[in-house]
């Protein structure tokens, strides 16, 4: 008898579709930025479907899963961002601005690496490296820097009821740290000074790789 | 006791039976998954010798490498599915190339061609006679029963009794200037921490020429810190701490004791309905929560090249065990390719 319901079960386990659950990340938030006024500089953004459809994902057991929708999130964040650092009267697709942008901004999430622990009760930790690239028009690259953050979050012995907020929680955290870095290092950025003078762009342009 | 030839021995040899033919099915089925047999040894060499062998993952997303070691090297390599293998073979100084391996190689020999660049660590850095601490930047979260929080102070006081193990250490060979993490340029941090996580600590002395901090306010930044000391080596120190409150361990007890004694219970509850005259039940035991992880990086802060890279994952940090804190760095520092000689001194 024990022998037939542990093969029901295994044919049950197996036959049955693994079930995945999306988290629901929180709104993006308006991130506090230091660093100064945003650049005059008119820069398109480009964030590919592929970063927008970029999804991280936990296996949490042979059959569950947790899908962490990075791509769509770190889009959001950074396009309600992007007026902290750039103009945005014309940031848009490249080749949707009426004005012809003197830079495309690009964002790629190099890595991001999640923890769901067992036992629950240990910490929910998030980490991811943004990259973020800029270049001309023609695809030369103005300036290229990569940014990271790690977070963790736990709600100790009662963490297990709150998995998925918990989960998301570290996730949001580690993304907005990084991308804060990321746009404070865009606002840096030395490489990218004097771009709004096109008289100036090209010795702009021989800084990225020159030395300090 | 039950009789040998009990209806329970019966249903437990159907059971056995029931899983070996499970597994056998399972093997049958993975073996369509499984890659193609390795190769019997294949013999990586290269000229110059001393150029470091590693696997190069299928997937641009798999940032992971497998390292077989230096050449002259021989080593059982698998091939993927698509009966291949790509090998990667880098030396500092020289072009990286790339081999791809099938189930014929036996051996392969590659001409390293030169970059042209410096194929070690500048000497005036190794034998540096100071260095720059920056940092430690530590965050202390101690873990409640049913919440976590950064704990300030506790940071702050790991930190400072990081930073003395750390003097205490490099302090042998080097003089040390500590730089706090508040007062140092943001730039430089921000690059330093990027080159921490993305930089190969195993493969960065092998890499055909150094990796730079990316930017230039943050190599800038490293010269600065660099020229107001008068020394060339930065040292960045970083990592998070998390600590049991007495909350969470007593929590945790309790639990765990609870779940044992109930698992006791039901097992000497169903032995006695049974007659049998033993039983089993699951000891649950606590496992530790608490644990720190702590990144290293070293730069030249004459050319803003990251010149070495480590991480290490520890136990909690105790600042009233001296002895457990200096383990801790020794083991973070292992490699630490500055201070090497008594003589020399920074540029």
């Amino acid at each position: 008898m024990r022998a037939v319901v542990i093969c029901l079960l295994a044919v049950l386990a197996i036959a049955s579709p693994s079930q995945s659950a999306t988290l629901n990340l929180p709104e993006p938030p308006l991130l506090e930025v230091a660093g100064g006024p945003p650049r005059t500089l008119p820069v398109a953004l480009r964030l590919s479907d592929e970063l927008r459809s970029q999804v991280h994902v936990v296996k949490t057991s042979p059959f569950d899963s947790i899908r962490y929708p990075i791509g769509a999130y770190s889009a959001a964040l950074l396009e309600k961002n992007l007026g902290l650092v750039f103009r945005t009267d014309a940031a848009t697709q490249p080749d949707q601005g009426a004005e012809r942008p003197i830079a495309v901004l690009e964002l790629t999430i190099e890595s991001f690496v999640a923890v769901i622990p067992h036992p629950a009760y240990k910490p929910y930790t998030a980490e991811v490296v943004y990259r973020a690239t800029v270049t001309d028009p023609d695809g030369t690259v103005l300036f290229s820097s990569a940014a990271t953050a790690s977070a963790q979050t736990s709600k100790g012995m009662v963490s297990g009821i709150q998995a998925k907020s918990l989960a998301g929680e570290a996730a949001a955290r580690a993304m907005n740290d990084a991308m804060t870095q990321l746009l404070e290092s865009l606002l840096a950025a030395e490489e990218l000074d004097g771009l709004e003078a096109p008289a100036v762009s090209d010795r702009s342009g021989a800084n990225a790789g020159g030395e300090p | 006791m039950a009789p040998p030839c009990s209806p329970r021995h019966s249903l437990t040899t159907r059971t056995v039976r029931g899983t070996a033919l499970a597994v056998t099915a399972c093997a049958a089925a993975m073996a369509g998954y499984a890659s193609a047999a390795p190769p019997a040894g294949v013999r990586v060499d290269s000229q110059p010798p001393g150029a470091l062998v590693t696997l190069v993952p299928d997937s641009p997303a798999d940032h992971s490498r497998t390292v077989f070691g230096l050449t002259p090297i021989e080593a059982a390599i698998a091939l993927g599915p698509n009966g291949a293998a790509r090998l990667q073979i880098e030396k500092r100084g020289f072009e990286a190339e790339t081999v791809t391996l099938d189930a014929s190689s036996r051996a392969v020999s590659v001409e390293l061609r030169p970059t042209g660049g410096p194929t070690a660590v500048e000497p005036a850095v190794t034998r540096a006679s100071a260095i720059v601490l920056v940092g430690p930047e530590l965050e202390v979260i101690r873990r409640g029963f049913s919440n976590e929080t950064v704990s300030d102070e506790d940071s702050s006081s790991a930190a400072d009794a990081l930073a003395s193990a750390v003097e205490a250490f490099i302090g042998r060979r080097l003089q040390v200037y500590r730089v706090p993490a508040s007062q140092t340029p943001a730039a430089f941090l921000r690059d330093a921490h990027a080159s921490a996580k993305t930089v190969d600590p195993v493969r960065l002395p092998f890499l055909a020429e150094a990796p730079r901090l990316e930017t230039l306010a943050g190599r800038r930044a490293a010269t600065e810190i660099g020229d107001h000391h008068a020394a060339r080596p930065l040292l960045l120190i970083s990592g998070r701490s998390s600590v049991e409150t007495a909350g969470m361990q007593a929590g945790k007890l309790g639990i765990m004791a609870a779940g044992t004694a109930a698992s006791y219970g039901a097992g000497y509850g169903r032995a006695i309905e049974s007659g049998d005259s033993f039983f089993v039940y699951n000891l649950y035991l606590p496992s530790s929560t608490g644990g720190t992880i702590l990144d290293a990086v070293l730069v030249d802060a004459a050319t803003g090249e990251v010149l070495w890279v480590n991480r290490g994952l520890y136990p909690p940090l105790d600042r009233n065990r001296s002895d457990r804190l200096a383990a801790i760095v020794a083991d973070l520092l292992t490699g630490l390719p500055v201070g090497l000689t008594d003589t020399g001194g920074s540029s």
